[in-house]
């Protein structure tokens, strides 16, 4: 392992600084902006621990999806003082922290230095998972057990946020002008981004997950335009949330029952599975997403 | 120092400050926030260690895509129950 | 050969340090102006001429080292189109932004001239205009 260079350490404590603002700002609004820049700093570190497709998921996603929503509860909700933790506490919870950040450091020192064996197993099987890209063939073959629970969670959260909404969900009316302006030139550049997303995913980074970040913010662009497609909770919302998980479980019945085992896919065809589940995939975690999205900008709403 | 050991000190002070804020915080919004922090100390954990060959290790960058999505999830969840502790009625219940 | 790279890397830091330059300049603006109008005034007009200048340095950067993973195999002429791309569509979102922002501040015509929130002498984070704010209309 090479020494760590000045970048790397300039680095370092760009993350820790920003993760100690985020966290020790008293204010909502600040612990959220701090939260945003977090999210461009660990994409840069990644881009720097050679993980491009952490780096493209971390800005729709991270930084993107989740600081959105975070960002939409700041105008919702007027920033109320917070009550402190008590004095006791704090000194509890910092002894605590220190007590775990020692025993993290001495387990993680632990691990060996060599490296894994899991790459050379990737690259000896690669041929035939169906997608060329190693990321892609571990999230929808070797590791598909992960993926579809990962699913099933999107799907929860969506159905629990969902729950909470009193009042039928309307577009926003008025929309201002440069909103409009706005969401006609992201619309169609993000619908083309995502859907090159998921394609160039079974070779090089992107996939069903950048791809289904990129469709949630056409969808919550569209929302907030006023597109009353995109404000609708009915039953092609919750269908099209809960196809990702149905795909997957589609496939892996028919693997069991007509195939070589849960979820083993024959090389033959490996590839067409591998895109259609990605395609179903993506558009579910699109759908879920905007769903979650949509029932936070209406939680707060009080039945009148 | 190694850059290994370098960025997994930092990850491992990362989760650390996050957990603890998480713990300490009593604004709810700041919570979320600090859980999210906590997260990324765990991804630039794995990630960290996904470096160790030549190649990039797939296996936990994977691992780490389906974290970023989860937590994408988690934190919209966790900011509308917060939207719904804090709704105006709720304040006024008995 | 050498040379003309030698020639556009010398050229590439120097737009680079310039976009730089711009970006901190609209951030001081952006801490340290009086009210909501001059604050965006500042971000949007320098931050997005030194993304400019940044996009030109990689621009001149991918064109003498061709576009390596980025170009999507395409060389130079993908990532080119992709950073301009960018940029286009920075400019776009901060003019929508800054519209987004100022409209509510802007008083009404003939009504007295008020300004939006008094001068404070160390603005912190708690007043940062927030770019995501267009999304986050409720409505009615």
């Amino acid at each position: 392992m090479s020494p760590a260079s000045v970048l790397d350490v300039v680095l370092a404590a760009a993350v820790l600084a920003v993760a100690l603002v985020a966290v020790l700002l008293p204010s909502r609004r600040g612990a959220v902006s701090a939260f945003l820049v977090l999210g461009v700093v660990l994409a840069v570190l990644w881009a720097r621990l050679d993980a491009p497709d952490i780096a493209l998921a971390e800005a729709a996603l991270g930084s993107g999806v989740a600081g959105a929503l975070l960002m939409d509860t700041l105008t919702a909700d007027p920033a109320r003082p917070g009550r402190r933790a008590g004095r006791t506490a704090v000194v509890v919870g910092l002894l605590a922290g220190a007590v775990a950040l020692a025993a993290l450091t001495v387990v993680v020192r632990a691990v060996p230095d060599e490296p894994s064996l899991l790459p050379a197993a990737v690259a000896e099987e690669i041929h035939g998972a169906g997608a060329d890209h190693a990321v892609t063939a571990v999230l929808l073959n070797f590791r598909s057990l992960d993926t579809l629970l990962e699913a099933a969670v999107l799907v929860f959260a969506a159905a629990g946020a969902g729950a909470l909404v009193r009042t039928p969900v309307r577009a926003p009316d008025p929309v201002p002008a440069p909103v409009t302006a706005l969401a006609r030139v992201l619309l169609p550049a993000l619908v083309l981004l995502g859907t090159w997303l998921l394609l160039a995913g079974t070779s090089r980074p992107g996939g069903a997950f950048q791809a289904g970040a990129m469709f949630a913010g056409a969808l919550v662009v569209a929302f907030v335009a006023g597109a009353r497609f995109a404000a609708s909770q009915g039953t092609a919302a919750r269908a099209w949330t809960v196809a990702g998980v149905l795909a997957f479980v589609a496939l892996a019945a028919g693997t069991a029952m007509l195939g070589q085992g849960w979820l083993v896919l024959d090389p033959r065809w490996a590839g067409a599975a591998v895109l259609t589940v990605e395609t179903v995939l993506a558009v579910s975690i699109g759908v879920g997403l905007a769903q979650v999205f949509v029932a936070n900008s209406e939680a707060r709403r009080v039945p009148s | 120092m190694t850059r290994l050991e370098l960025l997994l000190a930092l990850g491992c002070a990362v989760l650390v400050v996050g957990l603890v804020a998480h713990l300490l915080a009593r604004d709810l919004v700041r919570r979320v926030v600090a859980l999210n922090v906590a997260s990324a100390g765990v991804m630039i954990v794995l990630l960290v260690l996904a470096t160790r060959g030549t190649e990039p290790d797939p296996v936990a960058q994977a691992l780490v895509l389906t974290g970023i999505v989860i937590m994408a999830a988690i934190t919209g969840l966790a900011l509308a129950l917060v939207r719904r502790v804090e709704a105006p009625e709720d304040e006024e219940a008995p | 050969m050498t040379a003309v790279v030698a020639v556009a890397d010398v050229l590439a830091v120097l737009l680079l340090a310039a976009g730089c330059f711009f970006v901190v300049a609209g951030t001081l603006g952006l801490l340290r102006f009086a009210d909501l109008p001059t604050r965006l005034h500042g971000v949007a007009k320098a931050d997005n001429l030194g993304l400019g200048f940044i996009t030109a340095g990689l621009v001149v950067h991918a064109l003498a080292h061709g576009g390596g993973i980025a170009g999507g195999g395409g060389g130079a002429g993908g990532i080119v189109a992709k950073l301009v791309l960018v940029w286009l569509f920075a400019l776009l979102g901060t003019a929508a932004n800054s519209h987004l922002l100022a409209a509510p501040a802007r008083p009404e015509p003939g009504a007295e001239e008020k300004p939006e929130r008094e001068p404070g002498p160390g603005p912190g984070p708690e007043t940062t205009p927030e770019p995501e704010a267009p999304a986050t209309r409720e409505a009615p």
